[in-house]
């Protein structure tokens, strides 16, 4: 499994270079991984392109080690994409690429275009940990903040993600990208939709919170009544029939930390509903967007609350630490 | 196929400047006498479009080449052993070319 660190001291200066030098044959090579080691500002877009003998044991990842990665809250003291672009951040048009722990940011003011991350017309990609703030205004529906685009673009992963103030948290655009999952993530604060698909696109989702989404929270070509699958979602909208989904669930402080367009946090906060309502899914991953062991009865959305008190420090990295003191 | 265009000084990593002959999957053209924008917006300005993804095109840098088989040997040699080779902006741009068209900048 060769690793090259992206960075000034790194093998490779930018995740360009990185992604020009390994875009080869990985038929005998595993999975590539390109290790972004500094708080490195890419203000370029990035599309994963172009490797070949690909599948689930040989494919390339971009990610970002522990000492500059993102706690879950948009953080420029951290590695960070951030781009003015009418086009997509980060593409991945390569079977079974991978994302991790990569945040990014689009400000174009302008309409039309230019999400954050892409999955094009190709099977098995994953994004995992990753979080997407879009801050440009409505747009076209492939200005969403995950925009999963084309026929090929089955058995995707959207996993541990944070996507807020795109025109979509999710857009999946065609009805044979089948087999997909979102699991565990937190789509806040979209123009139009939290998730949105097609007609007849089959996709599960387990554990996704979406609120304060101006149209509607959960979407299928346009109506309120989805073919996706939901297994103990949530949304702040109140009058959807789905089965495992609860409505009316506030996107306010009651349930995260801040709400505050511009300062979104969505680590939850004591006593939020989202706490203990997910579904255990440790046969497939078992920490939340910023690397806390779930455990127990899951929560819904991105973070995994952890509470303070009792032989052990928590740490929560953007508002608070909590000391052992039993309280 | 440009990959990056840096000002001068730039902390190449250790795989970008690894000679070919080393097994590196790059070369590196240093051109002392223009900044790195000035680069950009004359590629900009003779195709309209960035070399650098930053427009979201991979199809967008491939247009643009250093074809390999029209430099000078002691060019080719050089970058193929030491990796690098320090041109000026005039004596690099007729070697820069529009894929399709066959023009330079």
């Amino acid at each position: 499994m060769p690793t090259s660190t992206i960075g000034s001291t790194g093998d490779h200066l930018t995740v360009a270079a990185w992604e020009a030098a390994t875009d080869n044959d990985l038929s005998g090579v595993g999975i590539e991984i390109g290790e972004i080691i500094e708080a490195l500002s890419t203000t370029a877009v990035l599309t994963i392109a172009g490797a070949t003998g690909l599948d689930s044991t040989h494919y390339r990842e971009l990610t970002v080690n522990s000492a500059h990665r993102h706690a879950g809250v948009w953080d420029t003291g951290k590695q960070n994409f951030q781009v003015s672009s009418t086009n997509i951040v980060i593409t991945i048009d390569e079977a079974f690429g991978r994302l991790s722990y990569i945040q990014a940011k689009n400000t174009h003011a302008t309409n039309g275009g230019g999400g954050i991350f892409k999955i094009g017309n190709v099977t098995g990609c994953q994004i995992n940990q990753c979080l997407g703030w879009y801050t440009a205004p409505a747009g076209t529906d492939d200005a969403a903040v995950f925009y999963v685009n084309g026929a090929g673009a089955t058995n995707f992963v959207i996993r541990n993600c944070i996507g807020y103030a795109g025109r979509h948290g999710v857009y999946v655009s065609n009805a044979s990208a089948t087999g997909g999952v979102i699991q565990n993530s937190t789509f806040v604060g979209n123009v139009v939709s939290g998730v949105k698909a097609v007609v007849s696109v089959t996709m599960t989702l387990t554990n996704v919170y979406c609120g304060g989404n101006a149209t509607r929270d959960y979407d299928q070509a346009g109506s309120a009544n989805y073919a996706y699958t939901t297994v103990t979602c949530m949304a702040s909208d109140t009058n959807s029939t789905e089965s495992g989904l609860t409505n009316s669930i506030a996107y306010s402080t009651s349930n995260f930390t801040n709400v505050t367009a511009g300062s979104v946090d969505v680590h939850l906060v004591t006593g939020s509903a989202l706490i203990d309502a997910g579904t255990d899914l440790s046969g497939s991953f078992t920490v939340d967007i910023d690397g806390v062991a779930r455990s127990g009865t899951w929560d819904v959305g991105a973070d995994e609350f952890v509470a303070g008190g009792g032989g052990g420090t928590s740490h929560r990295p953007s508002t608070r630490m909590f000391s052992g003191l039993g309280r | 196929m440009p990959v990056e265009i840096m000002e001068n000084g730039a902390p190449w990593g250790r795989k970008d400047v690894l000679p070919p002959a080393q097994g590196g999957a790059f070369v590196i053209v240093k051109i002392p006498d223009v900044t790195a924008q000035q680069v950009k917006d004359a590629l900009q300005a003779r195709w309209g479009c960035d070399l650098c993804d930053e427009e979201g095109d991979r199809s967008a840098r491939r247009r643009i080449q250093i074809l390999v088989d029209n430099l000078p040997n002691n060019v080719r040699n050089q970058l193929r052993t030491t990796g690098s080779y320090t041109a000026t902006w005039a004596q690099v741009k007729s070697f820069v070319q529009h894929i399709r068209t066959g023009e330079t900048v």
